[in-house]
């Protein structure tokens, strides 16, 4: 059986992976359909409540806010292509040597990840931004540095595992080397766990990029960035909660759904799981 | 079957609960109209004292008394950023210590709201010659310890100031030396003939401290609140940081008694829970009054009163990256400054009318660079700038919609064909990077004239070297006008130099000249005789209830 | 044995500790601007005032040394003084975290409770719509921004209904959004891992064992199943103790709680004022580590298996 098929057959999994869809879809057809530009700033027209011009509104400076959503889904797709990459590929690196070749290293790197993840993870991840100068792509990378330590720790309790098995053993009797063990034969065989941590920190990632955004160290304008707007917005808060309330739910309805999608994947990647669908 | 039901009412509980949240979410704030009218909310020219006026014919009123306040509370936007005067620079922690210390001169203002400077801890002075003033103390002024104030305070204060903190650097920079002639007598002598002294002695940065405090701590800032001893009207009680400030009346105060027994400042960073305190009844006054809730707050009875403050609100431009006027001159009319005051500030502003405000000595109105995107285009073209990119940076949460300012200035200059890139930084990343960095083009500051004299205003930011001259800007003529209206004592003279000097700038403009902030608070009904200064400094020392016989 | 597990865990404590200080201060180092630069807004600082502050500061001395001095000062009890405020900065921590504490406690007792409950309720009858939903609802939970929700919490409850105060501390009414919003955050994860541990155990023997005795399907659940599934929970709470304490530094930030969040974000690295941001960093570390340490022993003595070292 498929995993999209499988995927499909839960509405509400369908629901979840009809909007991560449309976020690709979105993102590369704005500029056909948003109504307007995400820049076209008009001061006299704004903080306006829906209306039928302006199905969402405007902001503080008179720019369409369903436009902007429309637009924001590509900074969204960059934050969350570069953090989890750079978690996955950081992580996972890191993960795997220092489980494969276990002894002293491993000791060491169990420590470091350890520590690291007993702390707040947004101070990391404030101070780095804070250093290094606000941007979105700066902030994506610093989420991904942030999150790595969770692909980290993930990846060396997989290979821990994976280097009992029997295949791993032959492989090393034949005279394979380590990278070719552990890149050639683990890694596929861990792919699976890996990618379902990865919907989880693509999630994380956008709420990451809204909170950074509200302490003022996300994207720069006029990036349509949802946590950018909903930073931009919160000042009128009383007199025009259109302008905050519509980007928080696109953030919302956004990481639910790869909330939704990861859980999915995770259950379909679960042997028990599977033979209970047929 | 049992299932669905239960399915099927939870999932209509959830759906009716969102429905509601999302309904009371996204409901604008509803403003029930006042029920009885109030004090009338005052719009008063710089400096005055938000007192009620009985409009003219009103039918008797029932007698109106005014009593004393046993604590009042005042909310401001950011707590005590140091507990030495001597080092604090910023407005809300002066405000504080205003009342806490005393200068040797007050600043008082009129009706038209210009400021003038009696004499305060100081009875009588006069000028010995050009360079030595001779000063006479106030007799039986006490500190807060019962210790007497005497000239070795003065002294003393005078000269660790410089040591500790900037603007004392800057304001006690032409003292060359104190003289002490006996108990309440001493000199001034100056370095140069110094125009603008008096203007800088009302200022709290050189309030008078005890001179056993300035020996305990001769070169670094007080580490323990036990030390902050002033002659002020207030005692310096607690200090909780992040919670609360609490001052109380001093009994030996010299001066008039105090009507506010007790005064507790709370600091609120957001503007939104701020305005909460004020209409939950937390606070009695907030400042920094975000101008969009201005009309919900005055529809509820509360009083509103804003006026223009000392800060100008600048883009200062880096003069060695652009060097030809007419570019500099081109990003004045492509900006429609009206429309930043009447739109991104809701009017909680006014168009600058030259680089210092009005209620400023030696301010001298000119004429705003109109709106005018036609021209700017021209001039753009003629100096052969088409298409170049400028690099504009901003601080964001530290002036009123700066960040917005700056959104909206991009705007502008990208409609008269150029590019400009924007970077918002933290302000304390942003004010490293202005000071010790030139690699931009454009920058977003603020400048407020506190000593209310242009000296202070002028001469810091546009003489060539001076020390906040970011932009780098050197003219020679400008120079000499600074340089001689600093010296001479004839007001008049120094009016005049000013104003071809600030011509001059106005041409030359090396500032994308803005606008002046007002400042907004709000306070209680029936609160009266709060002082409201343009500094930025708010006065609680004589409030009074007022209360309907 | 168990005494050797605590004696390993123990001697790991610093050897961590160390490691997050020297992480943190890179960083902060990195950072642009300073403390003095800070307070004096834009007015430059005399450079003779600055230099005289930075030697008081020991700014002036190389990289390593300062490193060295803070470990140092802070092993032997001197946590030094904020810049700006000269207040000692272990008792300003201690009186923040104290804050935080408050509301840390709060929102985790409200979320358990409503988490718990909805773990039962999905637990009895698993896999069906009912099921379904609570964990909808319980993703619902974790997928939306912190401080948007806290927002949206204050604008309902605060500015429209005017029920609950929108920030600040001052008695239980003003804990009630801030912990709320922290709350709505974690009930979601403790609500699955509940019903999760509820459903395991509710398959072992001694379940069974019960359930062949007669007693009641409710009644098996609420005795075995819940005395369980508590430990897990605790120990889930022990670990997720320091992403607990990350969340609430944006709630902090949104109701303006004087907590330690705040305090390190706000007044340690906005303000640049260092001593209160090596303070802050370290209490927040050593409070968490020592959680999970406690956390770790307990499990360690409820359950031998875990009493090994690992590897």
């Amino acid at each position: 059986m498929s995993t999209v098929s499988l995927l499909v057959r839960d509405p509400i999994t369908a629901f979840a992976l009809v909007v991560v869809l449309s976020l690709f879809f979105f993102a590369a057809t704005a500029d056909w359909v948003a109504p307007y530009s995400y820049r076209d700033a008009d001061l006299w027209r704004r903080l306006q409540p829906p209306s039928r011009e302006h199905p969402l509104g405007t902001d503080h400076l008179g720019r369409d806010i369903l436009s902007r959503i429309i637009y924001g889904t590509r900074p969204t797709l960059l934050v969350i292509a570069i953090a989890v990459v750079v978690a996955i590929v950081t992580g996972t690196l890191i993960g795997l040597f220092s489980g494969y070749f276990g002894g002293k290293v491993d000791l060491v790197v169990s420590r470091v990840i350890d520590a690291l993840m007993s702390f707040p993870a947004i101070l990391i991840a404030l101070a780095i931004v804070a250093v290094w100068g606000s941007g979105l792509e700066k902030v994506a990378i610093a989420i991904g540095i942030a999150e790595s330590s969770v692909f980290a720790r993930l990846a060396r309790g997989l290979v821990l595992v994976e280097k009992e098995q029997l295949y791993v053993l032959a492989s090393r009797a034949l005279g394979a080397s380590s990278s070719r063990i552990i890149f050639r034969h683990i890694l596929p065989n861990i792919a699976g766990p890996l990618i379902v941590q990865a919907t989880f920190t693509a999630a994380a990632a956008i709420l990451w990029e809204a909170a950074l955004s509200f302490l003022g160290l996300g994207a720069q304008p006029p990036t349509p960035s949802w946590g950018l707007m909903l930073y931009e917005a919160k000042d009128y808060m009383r007199t025009a909660p259109h302008a905050i309330v519509f980007p928080g739910l696109a953030i919302f309805i956004t990481v639910l759904s790869f909330n939704i999608l990861g859980d999915a994947l995770r259950d379909l990647l679960d042997p028990r799981f599977r033979r209970l669908m047929r | 079957m049992a299932v669905r039901r239960e399915f099927i009412a939870a999932a209509a509980i959830i759906l009716v609960i969102i429905l509601v949240a999302a309904y009371l979410a996204t409901r604008p704030e509803e403003v029930a109209p006042a029920a009885t009218p109030t004090t009338p909310a005052q719009t008063t020219p710089t400096g005055a004292t938000a007192t009620p006026t009985t409009p003219v014919g009103t039918p008797t009123t029932p007698a109106v008394k005014h009593v004393e306040i046993d604590t009042l509370r005042i909310s401001q936007r950011a707590d005590l950023s140091s507990i030495d005067v001597q080092v604090a620079t910023d407005a809300p922690t002066l405000s504080v210590f205003s009342h806490v210390y005393e200068t040797l001169f007050k600043i008082e203002f009129d009706e038209q709201g210009r400021a003038s400077f009696k004499p305060w801890l100081v009875e009588s002075y006069k000028q010995v010659n050009e360079t030595v003033w001779e000063f006479k103390l106030r007799a039986g002024v006490k500190f807060h310890d019962g210790s007497p104030l005497t000239a070795r305070d003065v002294k003393a204060s005078f000269e660790r100031g410089p040591k500790v903190g900037g603007l004392p650097r800057i304001l006690l920079g032409p003292v060359k030396e104190v003289q002490v002639v006996d108990d309440l007598t001493f000199r001034l002598i100056l370095k140069y003939p110094f125009a603008p002294l008096i203007a800088h002695l009302s200022h709290p940065s050189t309030a008078i401290i005890p001179a056993k405090v300035a020996e305990l701590f001769p070169d670094k800032p007080i580490d323990d609140i036990k030390y902050i001893i002033g002659t002020g009207p207030y005692r310096f009680v607690e200090f909780v940081k992040g919670e609360r400030t609490v001052l109380e009346a001093f009994e030996g105060y010299w001066g008039p008694k105090p009507t506010v027994k007790r005064i507790i400042w709370y600091p609120v960073p957001d503007d939104s829970t701020r305005v909460s305190y004020l209409e939950a009844g937390r606070a009695d006054v907030i400042t920094h009054v975000p101008p969009h809730l201005v009309k919900s707050l005055k529809d509820k009875g509360f009083q509103i009163v804003q006026i223009p403050s000392t800060r100008v609100i600048y883009i200062g431009i880096n003069v060695e990256r652009i060097p030809d006027a007419r570019v500099r001159q081109a990003l004045n009319y492509a900006v429609d400054k009206n429309a930043i005051v009447q739109v991104v500030l809701e009017g909680a502003g006014s168009v600058a009318t030259a680089p210092i405000s009005p209620a400023v000595f030696g301010y001298t109105k000119l004429d705003p660079y109109p709106y005018d995107p036609e021209r700017a285009r021209r001039l753009i073209r003629e100096a052969g700038w088409e298409g170049k990119e400028l690099v504009f940076i901003t601080p964001q949460g530290r002036y009123l919609r700066d960040r917005e300012i700056a959104d909206a200035i991009k705007n502008y200059l990208e409609a008269i064909g150029l590019k400009v890139r924007i970077e918002v930084m933290e302000w304390a990343a942003y004010i490293n990077r202005v000071t010790t960095q030139k690699d931009f083009d454009l920058f977003l500051l603020g400048w407020s004239t506190v000593t209310l004299d242009a000296d202070y205003g002028l001469y810091s930011l546009f003489r060539t070297g001076a020390p906040f001259n970011r932009m780098l800007y050197s003219n020679k003529e400008v120079d000499a006008y600074l340089d001689m209206a600093r010296e001479t004592a004839n007001p008049a003279l120094r009016q005049q130099y000013y104003a071809l000097a600030q011509q001059l700038i106005w041409k030359d403009a090396p500032w994308i000249f803005l606008h002046y902030e007002d400042i907004i608070v709000a306070m209680k009904p029936g609160l009266v005789k709060v002082e409201i200064q343009p500094i930025e400094r708010w006065i609680l020392t004589y409030a009074m209830l007022e209360v309907r016989g | 044995m168990l005494l050797n597990y605590i004696a390993y865990r123990l001697t790991l404590y610093i050897p961590t500790l160390f490691i997050i200080l020297f992480v943190v201060f890179t960083l902060v180092k990195l950072l642009p601007g300073d403390p003095i630069r800070v307070m004096y807004g834009e007015i430059n600082p005399p450079p003779e005032v600055e230099a005289a502050l930075r030697e008081k500061l020991g700014l002036d001395k190389p990289l390593i040394v300062q490193f060295l001095l803070y470990v140092y000062r802070i092993f032997t009890g001197d946590w030094g003084k904020s810049i700006a405020t000269g207040e000692p900065v272990l008792e300003l921590a201690v009186r923040r975290f104290t804050a935080t504490l408050e509301l840390t406690v709060a929102s985790l007792a409200i979320a358990t409770v409503v988490g718990i409950t909805l773990a039962y309720i999905a637990a009895m009858k698993p896999n069906s719509a009912i099921d379904r939903l609570i964990g909808i609802v319980s993703m619902a939970g974790y997928s939306m921004p912190v401080f948007w929700w806290g927002l949206i919490l204050i604008l309902i409850f605060s500015v429209n209904l005017k029920l609950f105060p929108p920030g600040g501390r001052e008695g239980l009414e003003s804990l009630v959004l801030p912990a709320l919003t922290l709350a709505t955050v974690n009930f979601g994860i403790i609500a699955r891992v509940s019903r999760a541990a509820m459903l395991e155990v509710s398959t072992q023997d001694f379940v069974a064992a019960a359930r062949a005795r007669g007693f009641s399907e409710r009644r098996v659940m609420l005795a075995y199943v819940m005395r369980n599934a508590v430990i897990t929970i605790v120990t889930l709470v022990g670990l997720r103790f320091g992403i607990l304490m990350g969340g609430a530094v944006i709630t902090e930030t949104v109701f303006a709680y004087p907590g330690i969040g705040r305090m390190i974000v706000e007044t340690g690295i906005f303000a640049r004022d260092y001593p209160v941001l090596f303070g802050g960093v370290v209490f927040v570390a050593l409070v968490v580590m020592t959680v999970n340490l406690v956390v770790d022993i307990l499990y360690a003595i409820v359950d031998p298996r875990a009493r090994v070292a690992r590897g």
